[in-house]
């Protein structure tokens, strides 16, 4: 158990949404991670992919996070990659991720992939998701293709579907996540880039926190500062170990 | 000194429903607690109605604790002449010393023809506004830089520094334009770090919203830039010099 764990009085901690990689804003090597995570005593982490990884590049990029946590098993799960504008191509690629590269789960950004998360253009690639029996991860909270119920209206078509609504509606959508998604239960919460920590506590009093994962969005955000927003919300030790790591546990074994 | 440049006065009428934060004595413990000696406060249930009641309210506070509060007033640009009327009453009588606005909440575009007799009154009186900034379709970053660039005598703050979405948009108008002002509430740590890295430290300032972030959320918002190790020089700048140039204390 970490320094840090200890001190939060969890048994461990696992933060849900972390990247590594390059964009045109971040340079994220494995070890500059790692040593975050280190740091900030996080045990482990999923990750996944940016930059033209995450958009156009997606082979290369699923090949790259395969890699990575192949080469480091015990401290991180991945995430595929597919942009759903290449309709065949992405559904055959998330197949190839999941089954040949071991990935773990899929992650959409819609906003970056250039589409609306509840369009038909998605559906291909949902439904593949859902035969893999892998989680679904999709950034939330950017107009007008990232929206808190364009994801409520996905997993209400989809009910067999798994879905984490990542920064569960970020800075300006707060309103439309705590109790519409307390009526969805195959949606979970990540808590990364929500601006402000009551956010997160009106989203565990409605939805419970059986269904709200801690997630950093490193390097967007930054490791220590995503788990003192935790922190103040003097949580139970129970709804503290659920969000902290028994939840992300629990749904991707890691 | 440690300046909060973004604090609201939640009062018992003041859409508390939109969100639960904490009561004022709550967060001014926790402002005490986080090393904030002085705090612009504004108000939030005035952005959405009752504008001139809620100047004193802020104005009543102020009196009570005149050594921790920088107050400053609003105003709704779509109540013309009665809008001016209380730019110059919040100046003359209440003492304020700069204005927040928050165009989606008060439903206006920042840039529409209605502001530029309110920014003429306050380009008058060489006071600052602190703007949110960061929310389509009307609060975006280079929608206010715009109104700026017609207002060069007036400090623009982009509350937020536009938030998730718009932060780059943000440094692009503080690069382009002196008058432009970046505050950190609620902006995500890779913002602040490439603002410092593209235009320095001299126009970012710390603010933390309260009591919107509700218990915890400004310790929350000081951690965000600790964690970002900036050293003494900037620190000293971006929690409170800054903002002491703006208003001249």
């Amino acid at each position: 158990m970490s320094i840090v764990a200890k001190t939060l009085g969890v048994e461990r901690i696992i933060d849900s949404h972390c990247h590594i990689g390059q964009s045109p804003y971040v340079d994220q090597p494995v070890e500059t991670l790692l040593a975050e995570m280190d740091e900030a005593g996080v045990e482990k982490a999923i990750i996944c992919a940016i930059g033209s990884h995450l958009v156009i590049d997606n082979e290369e990029g699923n090949d790259f996070i395969s890699g990575v946590v192949k080469k480091y098993p015990e401290r991180f799960l991945g995430l595929a990659s597919v942009n759903p504008w290449y309709g065949e191509k992405a559904v055959r690629e998330l197949n190839r991720s999941i089954t040949k590269l071991q990935l773990s789960g899929l992650k959409l950004h819609p906003v970056l992939q250039g589409f609306q998360a509840n369009e038909k253009l998605v559906f291909p690639v949902i439904e593949e998701a859902i035969r893999l029996g892998v989680w679904i991860y999709i950034h939330s909270g950017t107009p007008e293709c990232s929206l808190p119920l364009q994801i409520v209206e996905l997993a209400l078509k989809y009910p067999e579907g798994k879905f984490i609504m990542g920064h569960m509606g970020g800075a300006d959508f707060f309103l439309d996540v705590p109790d519409p998604c307390a009526k969805v239960p195959n949606i979970y919460l990540e808590t990364s880039l929500t601006c402000h920590p009551v956010f997160v506590k009106e989203a565990i009093e409605k939805v419970g926190s059986d269904r709200v994962m801690f997630g950093s969005d490193s390097p967007t955000s930054n490791m220590k500062t995503e788990l003192e927003k935790i922190k103040v919300l003097n949580l139970s030790k129970d709804d503290l170990n659920n969000v902290l790591w028994r939840n992300v546990h629990r749904i991707f074994g890691i | 000194m440690i300046i909060d440049a973004h604090c609201h006065l939640f009062t018992n009428d003041a859409a508390l429903g939109f969100v639960s934060g904490s009561t004022f004595d709550e967060f001014v413990q926790e402002l005490d607690g986080c090393g904030v000696e002085k705090f612009i406060l504004f108000t939030i249930g005035g952005l959405f109605r009752d504008f001139q009641k809620s100047n004193d309210e802020i104005r009543n506070m102020y009196q009570k604790f005149p050594e921790r509060i920088i107050p400053f007033g609003t105003t709704n640009p779509w109540y013309g002449e009665e809008a001016l009327a209380e730019i110059d009453r919040c100046v003359n009588v209440l003492g304020m010393k700069g204005f927040k606005l928050h165009p989606w909440m008060m439903g206006f575009a920042i840039n529409s023809v209605q502001m530029l007799p309110v920014m003429e009154r306050i380009s008058d009186y060489g006071m600052p506004v602190l703007v949110h900034s960061g929310t389509v379709p009307w609060s975006e970053p280079l929608q206010i830089a715009y109104l700026a660039s017609q207002f060069p005598k007036v400090q623009f703050i982009l509350a937020h520094m536009g938030i998730t979405d718009l932060w780059k948009e943000a440094i692009d108008a503080a690069r382009r334009y002196s008058n432009i002002w970046l505050e950190t509430a609620g902006t995500p740590t890779v913002a602040i770090k490439t603002a410092l890295q593209e235009i320095g430290p001299e126009r970012i300032i710390f603010g933390s919203d309260s009591p919107y972030g509700g218990v915890g959320g400004c310790q929350f918002q000081m951690n965000k830039l600790k964690y970002l190790k900036l050293g003494k020089h900037a620190e000293a700048l971006l929690l409170g010099e800054n903002l002491r140039r703006i208003l001249n204390i």
